[in-house]
């Protein structure tokens, strides 16, 4: 024990030579050292500063944008009934209805009020043609090419 | 501790001042060699400047500052080591080539006794030893350091003092 301790001694005791002129020398190189290069940033995790009204206003289209968008899809798939006054004085109905809502649609306006004047806006693809009155379908439900 | 220094931790030039000697004797201890020593507290000392946020005190800041060194001791231990078998392949392939400049080759400058009696360790015996005599850090801080349990760091030290008495017995280093 009292070997161990005596070689504690000697191991802190020991002089580890001049340290300050290290130090000198290690603090120049520190403050000498050319700073890094900063790592480039990918572009998705660039940051951009706006002032905040211009990002308000910005934020502001973009839900404008989405919300029309999304109307516009709603509209065409579900289908809408618009109903403004004419001119004339009579009162003009707009529908807008899928595809396969047109049958019933057009039951409603054959066997209704005959002042009715309904405007269908169907879409520009669907080709429809007359068999017989009031019943209207699709070119390929009744092709005469058929046998 | 005041809260003052709770509240405000110390500066990197009060880091450096207080804790270059210690570190720059840990490198030197454990390295053996005082360029190499010189060079791990440089880049010890940048890493620390380096960090995005101050450590709360000098207790904390030492014992970071001695886990980088451990790291960069370790990494100059294994390319010495690599050196070495390198070197020992060569003078086995070539003729002529003496102990004495076998020697010399290796251990360019000379040390102090205690210094080839650390040299002589095992760096897993080495580094704890001063860590724990030059660097002061608790047995379970050097366990936390190298990975190891509490008391596998003192049987190492007990170890590595067992040694070292042997080697500077052998050289009759302290008579007293």
């Amino acid at each position: 024990m009292e070997r161990l301790e005596k070689t504690r001694r000697i191991l802190r005791e020991d002089p580890i030579g001049d340290w300050k002129e290290p130090m000198e020398r290690v603090r120049r190189a520190i403050l000498t050292r050319v700073p890094p290069m900063p790592r480039p940033i990918p572009a998705w995790r660039r940051q951009v500063s706006l002032p905040l009204p211009l990002a308000v206003l910005a934020a502001v289209i973009l839900i404008a944008l989405g919300v029309s968008s999304a109307l516009s899809i709603a509209r065409s798939n579900l289908g809408f009934v618009k109903i403004t006054k004419a001119p004339a004085g009579g009162t003009e109905y707009q529908f807008a209805v899928p595809v396969d809502k047109v049958e019933a649609l057009l039951k409603s306006v054959g066997g209704g009020d005959t002042g009715l004047e309904a405007v269908l806006t169907l879409p520009k693809n669907v080709k429809l043609v007359p068999v017989g009155a009031p019943r209207m379908g699709k070119e390929t439900e009744f092709s005469r090419k058929k046998p | 501790m005041s809260n003052t220094e709770y509240a405000r931790p110390p500066s990197f030039d009060m880091v450096y001042i207080a804790l270059f000697p210690v570190i720059y004797r840990v490198s030197l201890r454990v390295t053996g060699d005082r360029e190499i020593a010189e060079d791990l507290c440089h880049e010890a000392f940048i890493k620390l400047m380096e960090r995005p946020y101050l450590l709360p005190d000098l207790e904390q800041s030492k014992y970071w500052l001695i886990r980088v060194v451990k790291n960069l001791s370790l990494n100059h231990e294994k390319r010495r080591n690599r050196e070495k078998a390198a070197y020992a392949k060569l003078t086995r392939l070539t003729s002529g080539v003496s102990e004495s400049s076998d020697k010399q080759f290796l251990k360019k400058e000379t040390r102090s006794d205690v210094q080839t009696a650390l040299d002589a360790l095992p760096y897993n015996l080495r580094a704890p030893l001063v860590f724990r005599e030059y660097g002061d850090l608790s047995y379970k801080e050097i366990g936390a350091i190298l990975g190891i349990s509490e008391s596998n760091v003192k049987v190492r030290i007990f170890r590595a003092r067992e040694r070292v008495v042997t080697a500077l017995g052998e050289r009759d280093v302290y008579v007293s």
